[in-house]
């Protein structure tokens, strides 16, 4: 008898029954569905790198530290690797999914990486990095301590670089400042033209340049938030410069 | 519920899968298709005797029968039997612990010396025992393309859904075959 045969006789006999279809669509919509979560998170991780790319005083940082140095501090290494990772998640996903097999390394690689940077910026442009990276901020302890790495860089204040959270309003002129050596200053602050001034309350990391009076006190030239954390979003902080120069 | 046999034979594949879905006859049908390719691929895979190859192709058809309704039809029936078969075979071999053993039949000759340039200037020195050990002794990668290829006479497109590669991979991996193969043979 043939193989054909005797496989339909043992399938009668045991009365087999082809599996459910909806299975194989269920798995292979799974394979979908996780592929294009990675692909999404990995957009998040990259609209936080572009947050913090584009928050970074690279002006500033190439006039008082060399290449290296900025390396280190400037880019945030953790969202890379994340990166990385899901990168590598969505393309196993995804070549588990029915005709995957058929997209090589190379080309998924580089639409997931596309893909990853296009609605990246999207997520960056509409303010998620933000609202995540502020999030993270405030519920995962270490998170800051991830990505302050150029606090050495802001805490030089003969070099006229100031960097801390704002403990007490004096009055308009000046306030008290907690260093991240936590060492209080008095920083007065008269000669400022705020951009936004929700950074000036208390609570608030800021970073400021200016001039050291003497071992208490500094005078401010220019103040913006810490990596920019609670501040509101670009499109609103345009909005806000517009509605500031028609009431001007 | 008797079927026309006759009727079945103009039926195409993707017919039969269908018809096998909603009746188990139909499903003798369409393996019965495929019974001498696929049982020539498995001892050319494996080297596999012929008892033993029959059963190793009796399971394929259960586990393809029971798989039956993942079959998507964008896929050359063929292509996906055949991939089943591949996957099957190897794992068999691999459950065996033992390396495939040459088979190759005298008429797959022809093939092989018509099958690539690459394989011209050795051509004339090509004799079946020199080719079975040559292609035998190449890795399994390079072996399972160039059984497909030049034996079973498979389309690039087809090769690649079997072994679930892209289709530059397989062009690569055959290239290189041949080039190997070359080297073998001309030494």
């Amino acid at each position: 008898m043939s193989s054909s045969k005797d496989a339909y006789k043992k399938i009668k006999e045991k009365d087999l029954k082809p599996k459910s279809k909806y299975s194989f669509i269920l798995k292979n919509y799974l394979f979908w569905f996780l592929a294009i979560l990675a692909t999404i998170i990995g957009a998040l991780a990259v609209a936080i790198i572009i947050f913090f790319i584009d928050n970074q005083d690279w002006t500033l940082y190439f006039q008082h530290a060399n290449f290296i140095q900025i390396l280190y501090f400037s880019l945030p290494y953790l969202w890379f690797f994340i990166l990385l990772g899901l990168i590598i998640l969505a393309y196993f996903n995804f070549k588990k999914t029915e005709f995957g097999y058929r997209y090589s390394f190379k080309k998924l690689v580089i639409i997931y990486f596309l893909s990853s940077i296009i609605l990246g910026y999207l997520f960056y442009f509409l303010g998620f990095a933000q609202i995540l990276n502020n999030t993270f901020d405030q519920k995962i302890p270490f998170y800051q301590n991830l990505h302050q790495k150029c606090s050495w860089f802001w805490q030089d204040p003969e070099a006229g670089r100031l960097a801390g959270e704002i403990i007490m309003i004096k009055d308009t002129n000046m306030f008290r400042l907690k260093d991240l050596e936590n060492k209080e200053w008095t920083i007065y602050d008269q000669q400022i033209q705020y951009e936004n001034k929700s950074i000036r309350k208390e609570g608030m990391n800021i970073r400021i340049m200016g001039k050291m009076k003497n071992d208490q006190q500094f005078i401010a030239d220019e103040i913006k938030p810490f990596m920019h954390q609670n501040m509101p979003h670009k499109l609103f902080r345009v909005k806000q410069r517009m509605t500031n120069e028609r009431n001007n | 519920m008797k079927i026309d046999i006759q009727a079945c034979e103009k039926l195409n594949d993707k017919e039969l899968v269908e018809k096998s879905l909603q009746n188990k006859d139909y499903f003798l049908i369409l393996s019965n298709r495929f019974e001498a390719p696929l049982l020539r691929y498995i001892k050319r895979l494996s080297g596999l005797n012929n008892e033993d190859a029959e059963d190793v192709l009796q399971e394929v058809y259960i586990k393809t029968y029971l798989n039956l309704s993942s079959y998507n039809p964008k896929l050359k029936f063929s292509s996906w039997i055949y991939r089943i078969t591949h996957n099957h075979t190897i794992s068999e071999l691999r459950k065996r612990s033992s390396r495939p053993i040459s088979y190759i039949d005298p008429q797959d000759l022809s093939h092989i010396k018509s099958s690539s340039d690459v394989l011209k200037e050795a051509n004339d020195k090509l004799d079946l025992e020199q080719v079975k050990k040559a292609i035998y002794s190449l890795k399994d990668k390079y072996r399972e393309v160039l059984v497909l290829r030049i034996l079973e006479e498979k389309e690039y497109q087809e090769i690649a859904d079997i072994l679930k590669k892209p289709i530059g991979t397989v062009s690569t991996l055959l290239n290189r075959a041949f080039k190997k193969l070359n080297e073998i043979i001309i030494k």
